[in-house]
This record gives C-alpha cells, structure tokens and sequence, in this order.
C-alpha cells in the first residue's frame, strides 16, 4: 500500500510540474508590460521611469525565460501567484476567500447527480431493454445535450421570473443553491446513469450473482449483498473525478448565476484581461485536480486491494 | 481471415474476431450476412439523416431566407415569430432564424475545424510517440497524462483570455487544450498496428518511418479514430458554445449559436424566445452527434452494447 501511495505521489509530482509550465507558459504570454499595469493598478498614475525599472527587476522581467520560472516556481511555492492587475489583491488571497462557496456548490450538485443517477442506473440495468430503460437512457442524453449555462437561463425563467419560487441569483444560502445546483447535476446524470448501468450489467453476469441465485436467495438480498456493493468501485472512481471536475469546471454556471466563486473570479478576471488572476486559475485548478485524483486512486486502493498490484 | 476483413473494413481486428468467431467459415461463405450497418439502429439511422441536413442548410439557407443576418428592421424590434420573422426579431430588429442559419455554419465550421485540428495533433504527436525512441515514447506518454489532468475547459479559457477575444484565438485554444485524449487514443491504436505483418513487410520493404505511418498504419486506424471524432463532437460544440457564450469567441454582430444566447441573455427575462431558439439548436445537434457516436461505436465494437 505504501509503495502504492508512493508511486501516484510521484504521478501527482510530475503532472503538477507539467501544471507549472502551462500556466508560467501563459503567464509570459501575456501581452503589454506587466510592471506598469501593476504599478497602475496600486494606484500609481502614469508611473515614472524607475518606478518602472524597479518593478520589472523585482519581476525578474530582464531574466532569461527559464530563471524568469525558476523565480515563479520559487514563489508560487510559497503561495505567492502574483498580484491582481485590476485591484493590486494577492491572486492567493482572491482565491482562497471564494473557493468555499464553490466547493459547497461541487458538493451539493455532487450529492444530487448521486441521488438521481443511481437509482436510475440500476433501474436501467434490472428492466433492461424494457420501457423504463429506453426512457432512462433518452432523458439522459437529452439532458446530457443541453449546455448547461442554458438550462440555467431556462430554470430562472420558469422558477424564478414565472413561478417566483426562488431566486434569480445563485447565494450560499438553501434556495439559492438549489438551481445552480440542479444545472450542474444534469451534465454528470448522464455519465453516472450509464457508468451506473454498465457496472450493475457486468456485475449481473458475475457467477457468484448465479450462484446466490441458484442457492435460493430472494431477489432482494441478492441485490442489496451482492450486487451493489461491486458497483460501488467504479461509480466511486467516476465519482471522485466528478467532483473534480465541479471543483474546476463550475465557471460558465457560475457566470449565469452571479455565484461568488472561483469559476466566476476566472471568467470576469478573463474578461477583464486580469492575467495573474487567470493564470492563478489554471493553478489551482490542477492542484485541486491533482490532489483529488490522489486521494480517489488511494481511497480506491483501501477498498480494492487488487487496485494496489497494478 | 480476421485480418483481412479488418483491414477491408478498416475496423480494429479483435472486433471482427468476436464477430465471425462463433460462426463456421463455411455458413458466412454460403449466406450473405446482415449488414453491419443495421446495428445502427432508429437513433443513430436518425442522425445519419438529420446532421447532413443540417449541414446542407448551414451551407445554402443563408443565401435562400428572404432577410439576412445584419439586417436591422428598426420598426420590428423585439417582436415575437410571425409570417415575416418566423422565430421573431432581437433588439435591433434583425431576423432570428437568418441569424441561426448563418450562426449553424460558424458553430459547426468551428467544431468541425476544432475536431479537425485536434486529430491531426493528436495523431502527429502520437506518430511521435510511437516511431520515436523508448525514452521518447515514455516522455511524451508522461506528457499526455499530466495535460489530460489539467481540466481542459478552463485551460482553454485562460488561454483565450490571453490571446485575446476572437473566434480564431479560441478555436486555437481549444485545439491546444484538447489534443491529449486524441493523442493518447491514437498513440494505443498505433502501437497495436505496430506490430502488425504489413507493418513489418513495409519496414522490410525499406519504407521509411512516415511512409508506414501515412500510407499504412493511418488507413488501419481511420475507422476508430473517426468514431472517437464523431464521439467528442458534440463535447466540441457544447465546450465552443459555452466560451462563445462567455463573450471570449465569435464577437458581435456575427452570429455564432453561443454567441446568440449571451446576446440574448440580457433580455431573457422579457423574451426568452431569443435565447430558447438557439439554445435548441445546440442541443439538439449534441444530440444528434452523440447518438451517431454511439451508434457508430456499436457498429464497429459490438461488445460494449
């Protein structure tokens, strides 16, 4: 197990440094000086000369490319991504104070695809190719088809310009959650329906489901000890890398639902050409990443020991 | 006998084999065996109808509607669908459904460019890969995994802020961003047709590395990785309309579908019509896609039904 842990530390390692290079690759991309948007940004109007300077050699902008990394490597180590070309804020500080509330909303969207896209696998999978199936399966990719940021506008428009139900705007609040919520569950429905479906299919097949039939056991029983707890593994795997993907992938729903997260800092940052901001995100979205998919491939291997060998 | 029919029929040769393995040789020889395409099915026949006729009235309705799409008709703004303006007006009174047709060829010419452009990176980066050295097999192996691990989205995000918004910049984005997946499909089938007997009789006929990648192993593997094409496409569309939607792709007064609904978004409220008309074009072209995806995977990989 340890080796095992070691061996994805090492995965995780590599993958971050590839991370690192994207975003200092993106970060020197940006076009016009840094040093003199950041000296306006901290509110210094039309800087001089050597204020200029100044800034550019505590930038490490005169250095050759691959110090210029090693320097932002040093730093981002240290948490420091950078300052905010709008409002001079660390990119750390803008991030930490947001990512709560997307990661409250990662987690309801999370629990709600779960509630909805499992029963409906398994439902799926025991009437198989009957009516229940088909209408599963085409609810599914319908709602799969539908860009999320749509169905958002659709659901304010019936719930909360029509209906009056709840409110237009997403807030960390109960009934502001509920809609950005829902958008952003109807995307993973459709992958965990069918990922769902597939697994209780592969297990069914399984002799020991014959055999616990054969022996007598009552359907029931069979399901509930036998089956489901084989379906666990793979829909846990999907499940974790969902989450992940909620935790970097909320943005454009966020957007429509003016949620106060980081999803939401990135996209009005882009817009507002804040690059340091921008690029922070592409940071913490592969740390975020990286770390969750380590603790999915270690929580997986506490479960299945087979996972460990391979 | 698995071989050559896989090779005729461009398909990976374990589909075929669980395909023709349970019949005698002599029964498929006297009987002509049901098509193939059968297992198609109503959804994915459906499909196979709707999008090239989607595309032909991406390509000809703009010229064929009565109005273009910058038309503006300062005494019909807003309206809802009528005999003139059949889906209605937006707020410069130009014709909706002239902006939805002219919209479908950016949105589709865009993904299609995009899928496009990912494949031929995907497949030169994993020809790399795969002619290459060990050392290089492994390093460029380790790179396509640590980029699959970046969320692709947001990468692509970032990267079109940086270059700045136009429809160009984040098609670009969206290549750069989405290679790794076709890469590390293309690099798994390359490296099953590597050890291949033609693969072997080109080498030994003294063709040269890219020959036997172009020439020879490319058509082997045109079938899957056409599949892959067609089941990331509606990804591809979704993913373009929701960066266009942001503001960061096609930029007024061009119409793209994306592009429609963030116009159209500010007046959801009071005329949702504008934003529901483009937004069902989206999706029902994803669906389409996705259904041809499946169907076009169960056609060439019978097992995973």
């Amino acid at each position: 197990m340890f080796a095992y842990i070691l061996q994805r530390l090492v995965g995780a390692l590599s993958v971050l440094f590839v991370v690192s290079v994207v975003s200092f690759g993106l970060y020197a991309l940006t076009p016009g000086d840094p040093a003199v948007v950041l000296l306006e940004a901290s509110g210094m109007h039309s800087p001089p000369r050597e204020a200029v300077l100044a800034k550019r050699a505590e930038l490490h902008m005169d250095d050759p490319l691959v110090l210029q990394y090693v320097h932002w490597l040093g730093g981002a180590l240290q948490g420091d991504f950078g300052r905010s070309f709008r409002s001079y804020t660390p990119v750390a500080e803008l991030y930490m104070s947001r990512i709560g509330a997307t990661g409250l909303l990662a987690v309801c969207a999370t629990a709600l695809s779960v509630l909805i896209a499992l029963p409906l696998g398994v439902l799926a999978a025991y009437r198989r190719g009957r009516l229940a199936d088909s209408l599963a399966q085409i609810v599914v990719a319908a709602g799969g088809s539908m860009p999320g940021f749509w169905i958002g506008l659709l659901l304010v428009l019936v719930f909360a310009v029509n209906l009056h139900w709840l409110p237009a705007f997403g807030s960390p609040t109960p009934t502001g959650i509920i809609l950005p919520a829902m958008v952003l569950a109807v995307a993973n429905i459709a992958v965990l329906t069918r990922l769902t479906r597939s697994a209780v299919l592969d297990v069914l097949t399984q002799e020991y489901v014959t055999v616990a039939h054969a022996k007598g056991l009552a359907a029931r029983p069979v399901t509930l000890k036998h089956v489901l707890p084989n379906v666990v593994v793979p829909v846990l795997t999907v499940l974790g890398l969902v989450f992940a993907n909620l935790m970097v992938g909320t943005a454009v729903v966020e957007y429509v639902f003016a949620w106060p997260g980081i999803g939401r800092l990135a996209i009005d940052s882009a817009l507002l050409r804040d690059q340091p901001v921008v690029v922070g995100f592409t940071v913490a979205a592969g740390l975020i990443f990286t770390v969750m998919n380590l603790l999915v491939d270690v929580g997986i291997a506490a479960i299945d020991p087979r996972v460990r060998s391979l | 006998m698995d071989k050559a029919m896989s090779i005729a029929l461009r398909l990976p040769s374990s589909a075929v084999g669980s395909l023709t393995r349970e019949r005698p040789a002599q029964e498929l020889a006297l009987r002509r065996r049901p098509s193939r395409w059968r297992r198609l099915g109503w959804t994915g026949t459906g499909a196979l109808v709707f999008l090239p006729l989607l595309a032909v009235v991406a390509i000809v309705g703009p010229q064929l509607w009565t109005w273009t799409a910058f038309e503006q008709h300062m005494d019909a703004l807003l309206q809802g669908p009528s005999l003139a303006h059949l889906l209605g007006t937006d707020e410069f009174g130009r014709d909706i459904l002239a902006r939805l047709l002219l919209g479908a060829r950016w949105s589709l010419a865009g993904a299609a460019g995009i899928c496009a452009g990912t494949s031929l990176l995907g497949f030169l980066i994993a020809a790399l890969a795969v002619s290459g050295s060990r050392k290089m097999d492994a390093i460029v192996g380790r790179v396509i995994e640590a980029m699959m691990a970046l969320p692709g989205l947001v990468t692509a995000l970032a990267f079109a802020a940086i270059l700045g918004a136009s429809f160009t910049n984040l098609l670009l984005a969206l290549v750069v961003t989405s290679w790794p997946w076709y890469a590390r499909t293309y690099r798994a089938l390359l490296l099953k047709e590597r050890t291949a007997l033609y693969v072997e009789s080109a080498v030994a006929a003294g063709a040269g590395r890219w020959r036997v990648l172009l020439c020879h192993a490319l058509p082997n593997i045109i079938g899957p990785a056409a599949v892959l094409a067609t089941a990331n496409f509606g990804a591809v569309i979704l993913n373009l309309a929701g960066l266009s939607f942001l503001g960061l792709g096609m930029q007024p007064p061009t119409p793209e579908w994306g592009e429609m609904i963030n116009e159209a978004a500010r007046y959801f409220q009071d005329y949702p019509w504008q934003m529901i008309a483009p937004g069902l074009c989206i999706a029902a072209t994803v669906l389409a896609v996705n259904l041809l995806g499946d169907a076009l995977r169960d056609v060439a990989d019978p097992r995973t039904r």
